[in-house]
């Protein structure tokens, strides 16, 4: 129930209430106008009594002297039938009500009373009158006469008062036509006001739906458009896939969905923030847009993805791809600032590939994660081994979970050595896990799942507490040797990544200063500013830092400079052949060289023959880590290991053959 | 049960007449005596050539009403007697809306059919237990129940009580 309107009431009530005023002026003005008929009425039909009287009398009185004088010619009942309407028209005229106003003005001398009178005398003279008595006739007539000059006189002045009174009446009336005019303008004017309060009703409900039907359609905009862009929403986007999908199944065709994300666009947001990055996107839009036909739907799907569906075959959709992606390495120009980006596509197509929206999404998002893992900058084709690898990798994902929830993984220790001395100066702690049914599973398989569903961190978290644990042990039995983790650069993108370090040191009483974290020179390079703060305050914790796999990635060494680094562990490839490659020689001398002019110790990684560590003894490499000194073991392996190099320290320091071989 | 079946044979004759009777003019009576009152124009019946004429014997078949009441034309309270005007409409088939009274000086009114039907409206012959005569307003004279009927004490009733009447048209 809508509630009432007063005010819409109120200005209702107004031209009802003047037309209630008008029609009032019409039952006054009716009135008065039946007045003014009825004595229009009466004016016209009194007063006859008084003319009749008088032209009676002359018929009496020519009636009388014709049957006098001209006997025979007229009968002596007629002439007593004129008497006889005198008579009675006389006596009415006195004693009725009917003739009110006439028998006023007869009053003169009380004019019909004694016509009365004199009427009962003329009768008595009447009854034996004959033709031809003429004298009798002569009193008759004279006794006539006389009344009807009387009342000639009378009736003179009833014509002027009727001339009066019919003027009177005319000005009534036309007061009265008058009223009616003004009734009829006062009604016309309340019922155009009711019409004019009607159409503004009118005007103003269908301006009311205007508005709401505006409203409702920008809402719909609203709920299918990205603000930013003016491109259509994901909503937008799954509604137009569902109904593109749709009229291919009817004309059996097919339909492409392309979904991309721009590759390298946090850093843009990140270096020259979001206004920028916001621009950024805009132009992108405008420059899909020019790349789209009509019928193709273009539409942002969030942050840096859109997603394009064409109704044509591969073929268009490749040449579209091929397009988009050198159409989007064009440099953008935004604050005077020349940014450029790339992007990698997706492409799934209906029917070929999925026949549901839903799968075609799937589809088209797997192609686009491996156009991503390939490099970027590029477009892909779904194809049936992006699924598998899929599918593998989630079956992977599964056991993964479980088995960080089993604590079905280990951590390993490969020992550091002193070169020199043999000594065993640290382990670089390694993550492995035996499956139950599986067996074995490598890193390299299980550390990209990991990375995919967000489990580094936890691992990681966990990795480095078991190594504390286990360090703790070892120091608490009296080997003091330092402890090497590896940090994933997705561990480096958690804000309180050090926080996190710190309290685990707290918790296992590990002493920081036996503590490396182990990085990649690639991860060092991402999120500068995060990184560099949570490294300082790390170092100052006491934590030592170690670029993992150097020589292989970045080529600005300028970053050894920005960093708290301590240690760089040449990358295993470079050992390799050091034996016979006279270049891996030089590099290898190089990279020493360099870390000992900033300061900087060295591990040599993947030693394997007792030459290569005798070549990089000569090369002043004060350590290494490899299968010639060990391969990563158990925590009970490694405490055994430590028991038994402890004692042979002497002997390794003379670079006995054997004795390595038996470790 | 033998009103009941006098009732149902009343109706049926009833109705045998309403549907018969209308069908055909009657040629009526032809006046014996000297006529009062002539009746022109769209008559079913007639009784002189196309003409309806009102005598002393019509009047006394038709059965006449007595009716006392003041007038506008007299003091006093007066006593009518005559026939109701109805019946001889009736009796002559007229189906007229309005009829015109005229009297013998040559006054002429319209009168609405409906007046008759509405009241008891009489053409009065005698007046006070006398026979009218011209001298009197007669020798008919059309009288509404005036005292009956607040209503009809009005001018415009006055106007058609005709007195001297001597003829009615149809319109």
């Amino acid at each position: 129930m809508k509630s009432i309107n007063w005010k819409r009431v109120a200005l209702y009530a107004l031209p009802l209430g003047l037309l209630a005023y008008a029609s009032f002026g019409v039952w006054e003005n009716l009135g008065s106008l039946r007045n003014r008929v009825d004595s229009s009425y009466a004016l016209t039909t009194r007063n006859d009594e008084g003319f009749r009287l008088e032209m009676e009398l002359g018929t009496f009185q020519s009636d009388l002297i014709q049957y006098v004088m001209d006997e025979g010619t007229i009968s002596f009942d007629d002439v007593m039938l004129s008497f006889d309407l005198v008579w009675s028209r006389t006596q009415v005229l006195n004693d009725g009500s009917i003739y009110t106003a006439p028998r006023g003005q007869f009053e003169d001398g009380d004019l019909l009373l004694d016509l009365q009178k004199e009427l009962h005398a003329l009768d008595a003279l009447l009854i034996d009158l004959k033709p031809g008595e003429i004298k009798k006739m002569n009193t008759i007539i004279r006794s006539v006469s006389s009344y009807r000059d009387r009342m000639v006189s009378v009736v003179n002045k009833m014509i002027q008062q009727r001339v009066d009174e019919s003027n009177e009446l005319r000005l009534a009336l036309q007061h009265v036509v008058e009223g009616l005019d003004r009734m009829h303008t006062e009604f016309g004017l309340g019922v155009f006001l009711f019409v004019l309060l009607l159409t503004i009703e009118t005007v103003k409900a269908r301006r009311a739906e205007a508005k709401l039907k505006h409203r409702e359609k920008r809402v719909r905009y609203l709920a299918e458009h990205d603000t930013l862009t003016g491109l259509g929403n994901r909503a937008y986007f799954n509604k137009s896939l569902g109904r593109m999908i749709d009229e291919a199944k009817q004309d059996e065709e097919s339909v492409q969905l392309l979904l991309m994300d721009l590759d390298g666009f946090k850093d843009v947001n990140d270096s020259f923030g979001h206004p920028v990055g916001d621009e950024l996107l805009k132009i992108v839009a405008t420059r899909l847009n020019q790349c789209v036909r009509d019928g193709d739907e273009l539409a942002r799907l969030g942050g840096d993805e859109f997603g394009i569906i064409i109704g044509s075959p591969a073929s268009a959709a490749q040449m579209m791809s091929k397009r988009i992606v050198e159409t989007l390495a064009k440099p953008f120009s935004i604050d005077n600032k020349e940014i450029r980006i790339s992007t990698s596509i997706g492409v799934a197509s209906y029917p070929e590939n999925a026949k549901t929206p839903e799968t075609l999404m799937r589809d088209s998002d797997m192609a686009l994660y491996d156009a991503k893992a390939s490099g970027r900058n590029s477009y892909r084709f779904y194809k049936q081994s992006m699924k598998d690898a899929l599918d593998k990798r989630k079956g992977l994902e599964v056991l993964l979970r479980e088995a960080l929830d089993k604590n079905q993984l280990e951590v390993h220790y490969q020992p550091q050595i002193c070169l020199k001395t043999g000594q065993v100066l640290g382990v670089e702690a390694l993550a492995r896990w035996t499956h139950p049914e599986r067996g074995f599973i490598p890193p390299s398989d299980f550390i990209p799942v990991a990375e995919h569903a967000g489990l580094i961190p936890q691992l990681g978290e966990w990795v480095f507490r078991q190594s504390c644990i286990d360090v703790v042990e070892w120091h608490n039995a009296g080997h003091h040797i330092r402890m090497s983790v590896n940090l994933s650069p997705l561990q480096l993108a958690t804000a309180n990544l050090a926080d996190e370090i710190l309290a685990i040191l707290q918790e296992t009483s590990a002493r920081s200063e036996f503590i490396t974290l182990e990085l990649t020179e690639t991860s060092m390079m991402k999120n500068t500013r995060q990184t560099k703060d949570t490294l300082t305050r790390l170092n100052k914790a006491g934590i030592r830092f170690a670029v993992d796999d150097f020589g292989t990635g970045y080529s600005n060494l300028g970053y050894l400079l920005h960093y708290p680094v301590s240690y760089l562990k040449i990358d295993r490839s470079f050992i390799m052949n050091i034996e016979a490659s006279n270049e891996e020689q030089v590099m290898t001398r190089g990279i020493i060289n360099l870390a000992h002019g900033l300061g900087l110790s060295v591990v040599a990684e993947g030693i394997e023959t007792l030459e290569q560590s005798e070549i990089l003894q000569e090369m002043q490499c004060q350590e290494g880590q490899g299968y010639f000194y060990g391969k990563p073991m158990s925590k009970l392996k490694i405490l055994l290991y430590l028991e038994k190099m402890k004692s042979n320290v002497t002997l390794l320091s003379t670079g006995s053959r054997d004795v390595m071989k038996s470790a | 049960m033998s009103s009941w079946r006098k009732y149902t044979f009343g109706v049926l004759v009833g109705l045998a007449i309403a549907v018969v009777a209308p069908a055909q003019a009657k040629e009526l009576p032809a006046p014996i005596g000297k006529a009062i009152i002539t009746l022109s124009g769209v008559l079913e019946n007639t009784n002189q050539g196309n003409l309806g004429v009102v005598d002393w014997d019509l009047v006394q078949q038709l059965g006449m009403h007595e009716l006392n009441t003041t007038t506008a034309f007299d003091k006093g309270m007066q006593k009518f007697r005559g026939v109701l005007v109805r019946d001889v409409l009736k009796y002559f088939g007229i189906k007229a809306s309005t009829i015109r009274a005229i009297a013998l000086d040559d006054y002429a009114i319209d009168i609405p059919v409906e007046d008759f039907y509405k009241y008891d409206v009489l053409i009065a012959f005698e007046l006070n237990g006398k026979r009218l005569r011209v001298r009197d307003k007669g020798p008919a004279w059309i009288v509404y129940p005036r005292d009956a009927h607040k209503g009809l004490q009005d001018k415009m009733f006055d106007d058609r009580w005709v007195w001297q009447l001597i003829r009615v048209e149809t319109k």
